[in-house]
């Protein structure tokens, strides 16, 4: 960056950091400004409603927003916008550049007769048909056309100030006369009356004084409003063209500053460049957000009388518009201003769209600001030349850096050259086919930081492999080292998350899985195990509420089904797990009977099943596969075998052991191990046979 | 018809003979076969209907036909309880044999024809037995 | 008109009764004189035979009638003492003599004869037919004149009014041709009896009285031999079988017819048959009796039985051998049967394991029982047919004869039985007995004996029939050993039937009765019990056996006598 901007551009922090508001905005995390400060600090006009460059941080401050030269939007976009665009050399471009070039040759310093002068002058309307020129130099020709029409109204208000400043001579000769004449003669006498003829004198003397002191105050007061006058109508044209040329510079028109330059100089010979006019009047001017081209709003309104001649210092004045009054402090520095406050008591003066393209007003800081900085015209003048120069220059240095492809610093290059010097005629002839390759790194540039503007690291990084591919000098670590760092933050979390997850702790992880999230919205190992973590605690609470339902119904073999979902619902909860073991520990053993008895019937032994479920059906008599298995086989396989036990139990009970013994009989001879069968048979045997042994002999 | 040709035994004394000797074939057959069981006089042993209430049957003397199956119980006084499995029927009946009828010899299997009585508490008693 | 005397009025003979059955004789018209020996001649086929066995009331005649002194014996035939009946080969009892044969004859046909008579008459017999020096020389030792002779003799046993000779003097020397027919002239003339000869010699046609010709079954010409050669027109009889086929028979038929008459007229028989009339009938020969007929049988046949040293050795060793045919399965005697515990246990294992064990043991126990019992069964049933099967049929012919003769084939039958019982009863008691003792065999002994007896009574008797119904002793003997053969696998011991078939067939199957009722004799042994295991078939009662043994004895010995009632004269 060449020396003269950066200096120009360096008072920028320093005016910002006075008067401070950060608003904050999605283009300003700290990532994206790269640590700049938000541009809503900025109050002033500059880097606000107009583009200002902070080359401390690559910031440009625009539209109230803080904007890295490559980050900010609405600059990338431009730019983009720009770099699309063919070179502007179809015919009105060129009619327009030609028009330009002969009023910058008709002024030109030694040039500048007056007969060029007008030429220039009558060119200027010409110039503004064109619509690169934004109606820019009309409006500069209304200013200069007012200026020289002022000059002579001036001279008048002058010689007539002039000629009160005698008159009041004379009345204040007369007035001191008056006072003296009547010198207080005081007799004798007690207090009271020496003070009420001391009274009387005075009062006498008074009356004597009032008619010249009126004379005095009449003259006084024209001769003051005379001043307000010129200087209103110096302000009106002077000041007015004074605030188009650093309006013109604040825009980047440096063309145009130079034409008004000239201009100013042709019109006010009196070799006065400096911008004092400008300086008071922008000192004098409120805070205002006001939208829209600045034009310098004044009113005169005679109703408000100055205030005794004390130098007013913080008078208060509305502003031109809607104003929000405030304190204006007048901080003028060396300027001879201590006799008129011009402060405007009586003056309502604003600033209303101060801009070339959308500024949003409230400009008055800023122009504050710009004033403090340039002290003089010639200044200016020689800050747009230079200007002029570095543009050219950055260009130039743009190609050649294209040609050594490095594309990165090129683009740079010629995006922050694009930033100062988008009007001028190097920036806008500069071919389509060398801004193309610009182009295209510069939209990659621009996906790349709205990638990292929404966190998708993958796409961000897959860009800054491309750009390492394309550019020589893109510093890819950088980006790449945000994209890791945020990468491993985003998996720190998630890992964090997947803990407390395990661990119970649910604000934990929903904590840690958002603070990944928002570091890594895209990462795809996020959806997964989010999901997963989710299910998993969800699970967990659903299985422990299935299971305590499970157990108020005494559903025991639904629980003894999902058993290993219950002992891992219940890990933490002891007393649950003490309750499911007992429940499990019995349906295993029903479900070993079970299993047992299917196995038995399965061998086709329909009876020996029956009879090893009816021994569970005992302990177990509510468990409904038990019974039911029971059930089936009473009435399927084992349907006699039942049947002949149930029938020698009926008979048994009306006491007839034969037919029940019979029966039993029966029961043995289908199924010879039964048990039941063998027993009651040999109840029955020894009741018959009282004391008989069992078996044959 | 040649003299000594005709000699063939007349037609009538052929369908005699052939008539007497069917007779004595039916007949023969019918009583040798089927008269030939032992306490053909007493009533078959209903064992249907002992299986679903003996209370009625209590009193009356059966033929029982049937192979022992069991021995359940044994006393020197008081005889043997076995299992008698009717012929025709799979359900075994509860039988004592008292020591009189020989019931050391009975085995397992051996088939017998029984006269039996059925006494208190439908228990079957055997009051005489021959091996069928 | 001569009355004494055979006639013969067209008797026409079919081979059968339908349209086309063959003629054997054709309207054949004759008569044969009492007191003369009529020569039957004519070639092979000519109708001889049939002429004699319709004169014998053996063919059946279709047409024509036959009589005998006037009397028509379709309605009023002879008494079989009155005809006489000599076949071609002589059948008379190898194994007697000559004179017991005659005896026999006797015996058979003469009713009335004490011992001493019957002695006399069978040395006249003997005398008459020149067989005195051969009284005591077994038949089967006679030389063919003897044994013509023989028959003769026995023949003649009912001094017969009507001698019918086949053959009698073919394949014999010339000599002895002519002693025999000398023979015959003299009983014709000594008995006044008609005797006719079917012969084919020519050679001494001038013995006999009268000559009749038969060609293609019909008369060609009778009359005395010396017009034979005449009316022919042959120079020598022997030429007359040249020349009957010269002609139909027909056309000699037609030719006799008309020249019949002629040669009767010249017939110089009728003197010798009015000087036999004079020769009052004898008193026919009563037959004897059925029961003496049957004591003379059996009698008989004991003696032959007893003569024939070959048949007794066969007996004895299948007597004897049989039983020990059965003993060597079980000389160290039965296996025991094993017992089942009958407790009450739910052990199913070890119940199964015990069962299959005692059914191993039972098994073995059954199978022997019943092996045996059924072994015995069917050596009994093979020494029945082996009793009976060629007893008629062996003796077929003599039986033909004798019935002819007049035996009673109820006598004949009873003889039979009598003499098979006999054996029925040794070789059944001594089978019995024998296995028995040698092997220990369980069981009632008498009820074992009764049901050994039965099946052989039973395939005695069967094959008793059989052998009456057989044409030949090799036939019945087959049939018999058929029958034995099939006793063993339709008994239902060995396998079981078919229920169809079983119902069917056993009621046939004396060996099923005989063993089931031979098992029955175990009852009260343990052997019974185990019976069940090893036995296919359901065993009936043991009276039921009884009864069905005994309807196939009294089936047996009946279809015997049927078929001694039917004529087997197929000779």
């Amino acid at each position: 960056m060449r020396p003269l901007l950066a200096a120009l551009f360096v008072f920028l922090p320093g005016a910002f950091l006075a008067a401070q508001q950060n608003t904050g905005g999605a283009g300003d995390s700290e990532a994206a400004t790269g640590g700049a400060r938000p541009p809503q600090m900025n109050e002033g006009f500059i880097g606000r409603d107009i583009p200002a460059f902070d080359p401390g941080s690559e910031v440009a401050s625009f539209d109230g927003k803080l904007w890295n030269i490559n980050n900010n939007r609405l600059l990338r976009a431009r730019f983009e916008k720009y770099l699309n665009a063919p070179a502007a050399t179809d015919a009105a471009d060129v009619a327009y550049r030609k028009t330009i070039d002969r009023i910058l040759e008709l002024l030109a310093p030694g040039n500048a007769t007056q007969k060029n002068i007008d030429e220039a002058f009558a060119l200027l309307p010409k110039a503004s048909d064109y619509k690169d020129d934004a109606n820019l130099c009309r409006t500069m020709s209304d200013a200069i056309h007012a200026a020289r029409v002022s000059l002579e109204t001036i001279k008048n208000l002058k010689r007539e100030n002039t000629l009160l400043e005698k008159q009041r001579g004379t009345a204040e000769w007369n007035n001191m006369m008056a006072a003296r004449s009547s010198a207080l003669e005081v007799a004798g006498g007690s207090d009271a009356a020496i003070a009420a003829q001391q009274e009387n004198v005075r009062f006498a003397r008074d009356a004597k004084m009032a008619s010249a002191k009126r004379i005095l105050s009449d003259v006084a007061q024209t001769i003051e409003n005379n001043k307000l006058r010129i200087a209103l109508t110096e302000l009106n044209t002077r000041g007015h063209l004074q605030a188009l040329i650093m309006q013109y510079f604040a825009t980047r028109r440096f063309e145009h500053v130079l034409m008004a330059n000239r201009f100013y100089r042709a019109i006010y010979k009196d070799g006065d460049n400096s911008i004092d006019v400008y300086k008071r009047m922008v000192e004098s001017l409120p805070v205002n957000r006001d939208a829209g081209q600045a034009r310098i709003n004044a009113e005169f309104d005679p109703t408000v009388a100055a205030a005794g001649g004390s130098s007013d210092r913080g008078t208060g004045a509305k502003a031109g518009t809607d104003g929000a009054a405030a304190g204006v402090s007048n901080r003028t520095e060396g300027s001879g201003g201590n006799g008129g406050s011009f402060a405007a008591r009586g003056m309502k003066v604003g600033l209303e769209n101060f801009s070339i393209e959308s500024l949003t007003g409230g400009a008055a800081v800023a122009a504050q600001t710009l004033s403090k900085l340039v002290s003089s015209l010639s200044q200016v003048d020689s800050l747009a030349n230079e200007a002029i120069r570095d543009i050219n220059e950055g260009v130039e240095a743009y190609k050649f850096l294209l040609e050594q492809g490095e594309l990165n610093s090129a683009v740079e290059r010629l995006a922050e050259t694009f930033a100062l010097g988008e009007f001028m005629p190097s920036v806008r002839l500069l071919p389509r086919e060398d801004k193309r390759r610009a182009l295209k790194f510069t939209q990659m540039k621009n996906e790349l930081v709205a990638a990292l503007e929404v966190n998708d690291l993958t796409r961000a990084e897959k860009l800054v492999n491309e750009m390492t591919d394309l550019s020589a000098d893109f510093d890819a670590s950088k980006p790449l080292a945000k994209i890791e760092t945020a990468k491993t933050i985003s998996a720190m979390h998630l890992a964090k998350a997947k803990n407390a997850a395990v661990s119970g702790d649910r604000a934990a992880m929903e904590s840690e899985l958002r603070a990944a999230t928002e570091i890594w919205p895209r990462n795809p190992a996020l959806a997964e195990v989010g999901q997963n973590i989710f299910q998993q605690t969800d699970l967990q609470q659903q299985a422990l509420s299935e299971l305590q339902r499970l157990i108020e119904q005494g559903d025991h073999r639904a629980i003894f089904r999902q058993n290993a979902k219950f002992i891992a619902a219940t890990a933490l909860y002891p007393e649950w797990q003490e309750k499911l073991g007992t429940i499990l520990e019995a349906m295993t053993e029903i479900e070993g009977s079970l299993q047992r008895a299917r196995e038995i019937q399965q061998r086709g032994d329909a009876a020996g099943a029956w009879e090893s479920i009816q021994l569970a059906s005992v302990k177990y008599p509510e468990d409904n596969e038990i019974n039911r298995l029971r059930a089936d086989l009473a009435s399927g396989g084992a349907a006699t075998f039942v049947q002949a036990l149930n029938k020698g139990d009926e008979l048994e009970a009306c006491g007839e052991s034969g037919a029940a013994l019979a029966w039993y009989l029966d029961a043995h001879r289908q199924y010879p191990p039964s048990k039941f069968a063998g027993e009651k048979i040999s109840a029955l045997a020894e009741r018959i046979l009282p004391g008989a042994s069992p078996a044959a002999p | 018809m040649a003299r000594r040709a005709r000699s063939t035994p007349k037609a009538g004394i052929m369908t005699g003979a052939l008539v007497v000797a069917l007779l004595l074939i039916a007949l023969g057959g019918y009583f040798l076969g089927a008269g030939g069981t032992p306490y053909r006089t007493a009533p078959e042993f209903p064992v249907q209907e002992y299986l679903s209430s003996s209370s009625s049957l209590r009193g009356n003397s059966y033929r029982l036909t049937g192979a022992m199956l069991n021995s359940i119980a044994w006393s020197p006084q008081s005889g043997r309880l076995i299992s008698v499995e009717p012929t025709g029927s799979d359900s075994p009946i509860p039988v004592v044999v008292p020591p009189s009828l020989g019931e050391g010899t009975m085995q397992k299997g051996q088939r017998f024809h029984f006269l039996v009585e059925i006494r208190e508490h439908g228990i079957v008693y055997a009051t005489d037995l021959t091996k069928s | 008109m001569i009355r004494t005397m055979l006639e013969l009025r067209e008797v026409t003979v079919t081979a059968g009764d339908h349209a086309e059955a063959p003629v054997l004789l054709s309207e054949v018209t004759a008569r044969f004189p009492r007191g003369e020996v009529c020569a039957l001649l004519g070639p092979s086929g000519s109708g001889k035979t049939t002429l004699v066995r319709a004169v014998a009331g053996i063919a059946d005649t279709s047409g024509g009638s036959l009589h005998w002194e006037g009397v028509d014996l379709d309605l009023e035939d002879l008494p079989p003492s009155q005809i006489g009946y000599v076949p071609q080969f002589t059948i008379s009892e190898e194994n007697l003599t000559t004179e017991e044969n005659v005896v026999l004859a006797l015996r058979l046909r003469v009713a009335g004869l004490s011992g001493a008579q019957l002695g006399a008459r069978a040395t006249e017999l003997l005398d008459l037919t020149g067989l005195a020096s051969a009284a005591q020389t077994l038949s089967k030792h006679l030389s063919g004149g003897q044994r013509r002779r023989l028959a003769l003799a026995m023949e003649l046993a009912s001094e017969p009014a009507l001698l019918l000779c086949d053959e009698v003097t073919s394949g014999l020397d010339a000599r002895s041709e002519r002693e025999i027919l000398d023979l015959l002239r003299r009983i014709a003339r000594e008995g006044n009896r008609v005797v006719i000869v079917v012969t084919h010699g020519l050679r001494d046609l001038e013995a006999y009285d009268k000559v009749a010709v038969l060609s293609g079954g019909h008369l060609a010409y009778i009359g005395p031999p010396d017009t034979l050669a005449h009316y022919f027109r042959v120079d020598r009889p022997e030429e007359i079988f040249e020349r009957l086929p010269q002609r139909e028979a027909g056309e000699w038929h037609t030719s006799w017819s008309k020249h019949r008459t002629h040669f009767e007229s010249r017939d110089k028989a009728p003197a010798r048959n009015a000087a036999a009339n004079d020769t009052a009938a004898a008193a026919p020969i009563l037959l004897p009796g059925a029961f003496r007929q049957f004591l003379t049988l059996t009698a008989t046949r004991w003696k032959i039985f007893f003569r024939d040293k070959g048949n007794i050795a066969l007996q004895i060793g299948l007597v004897l051998g049989f039983p020990l045919v059965v003993a060597v399965f079980a000389l160290d005697g039965l296996p025991a049967v094993p017992s089942l515990d009958a407790g009450l246990s739910g052990d199913v294992v070890r119940q199964l394991i015990e069962a299959r064990t005692f059914a191993e043991g039972a098994s073995k126990a059954g199978s022997a029982v019943s092996g045996l019992i059924l072994l015995q069964v069917i050596l009994l049933g093979l020494l029945g047919a082996n009793n009976s099967a060629r007893e008629i049929a062996g003796e077929r012919a003599i039986f033909e004869k004798e019935r002819f003769a007049g035996l009673k084939p109820s006598a004949y039958v009873g003889a039979k039985i009598i003499f098979l019982a006999v054996l029925v009863l040794v070789q059944s008691a001594w089978m019995t007995w024998f296995v028995r003792t040698v092997t220990g065999f369980p069981g009632d002994g008498s009820q074992q004996f009764l049901f050994f007896l039965l099946v052989n009574a039973a395939l005695t008797a069967t094959c008793l029939g059989i052998s009456a119904l057989a044409r030949t002793a090799d036939q019945a003997s087959l049939a018999s050993i058929y029958l034995v053969g099939f006793q063993l696998p339709l008994s239902g011991a060995v396998l079981a039937l078919p229920a169809g078939l079983d119902a069917a067939l056993r009621p046939f199957i004396a060996a099923y009765w005989s063993w089931s009722g031979g098992l029955q004799s175990l009852r009260e042994t343990r052997y019974y019990d185990v019976l069940e295991l090893v036995v296919p078939t359901t065993l009936s009662a043991a009276s039921l056996c009884v009864w069905v043994l005994l309807l196939h004895i009294i089936f047996g010995i009946f279809i015997a006598w049927l078929g001694c009632l039917r004529s087997a004269w197929d000779r």
